[in-house]
């Protein structure tokens, strides 16, 4: 049998603008659920791929 | 990610991005010299927002020319450099002239940090009210949220805008005193009326 995803579901947004705010609110749900280090290893995936930075 | 709203800060234990050790980079240097608050998207990508940018807008106060060209020798030294022009007086001038002028590494024109002085009252008060945010390995002093929501709202306004003070308000709106919104909005729409 099927495993169930247990993750948080996201409701989608019948615009553009909507689904993209839905998406906001998911995620600050994200980081409020999680450590700071989870949500931010999340976050750097992102950034550090576009950003490079040598001292 | 804590907020005292009395002690006005925030502190989080975010592993550090490539865009937060550059601004810390920065911020550790300027801050010698002269005061500052980090304004706009920066401010909700360092409180976590899913996004990223090639800018961080900074407000530094006005500083006589002497203490800024001493900023600038210790950025130089830093391997910081200007984008528009190479001259401290140059770079001085520009500001002084209400214009924005951006900082970035050498060889490197992204990301880069876009400095500018207060044009108006309106924009001074940032330095009246700006909150810590305390990370592993620095402090940066960022706006209030208060002044960053009612801003991106109500004076930039895109739909990015529109995201980034979303994200704020879900994650800090408890804390956030929507009467204060409420009159920088007022002063806000003042000010776009007046400069038209």
């Amino acid at each position: 049998m099927k495993k169930e995803n247990k993750q948080k579901k996201m409701k989608p947004g019948k615009t553009n603008k909507e689904d993209r705010l839905n998406f906001v609110k998911y995620w600050t749900d994200y980081i409020k659920e999680h450590s700071d280090k989870e949500w931010s290893s999340q976050q750097n995936n992102l950034i550090n791929s576009l950003i490079k930075y040598k001292k | 990610m804590e907020y005292n709203p009395k002690l006005r800060e925030i502190k989080t234990s975010k592993e550090l991005s490539n865009l937060d050790k550059f601004a810390l980079d920065f911020i550790n240097i300027i801050k010698k010299y002269v005061e500052y608050t980090v304004i706009s998207g920066y401010v909700s990508i360092l409180l976590g927002r899913s996004r990223v940018s090639e800018d961080i807008d900074v407000y530094i106060k006005k500083i006589d020319i002497q203490q800024f060209k001493k900023m600038c020798q210790e950025l130089l030294e830093n391997n910081f450099w200007c984008i528009n022009t190479e001259k401290p007086e140059e770079i001085y001038e520009y500001l002084k002239d209400g214009l924005a002028v951006r900082f970035a590494k050498t060889n490197s024109p992204i990301p880069n940090f876009e400095v500018k002085f207060p044009k108006d009252k309106l924009d001074e008060q940032v330095f009246e009210d700006p909150i810590k945010v305390i990370l592993t390995e620095g402090e940066i002093i960022i706006s209030s949220l208060e002044r960053h929501v009612a801003f991106k709202k109500y004076f930039l306004s895109s739909n990015k805008d529109i995201e980034d003070a979303k994200h704020i308000e879900n994650l800090f709106g408890e804390f956030i005193d929507y009467e204060k919104i409420r009159e920088l909005k007022d002063l806000i729409k003042k000010r776009n009326e007046k400069r038209k």
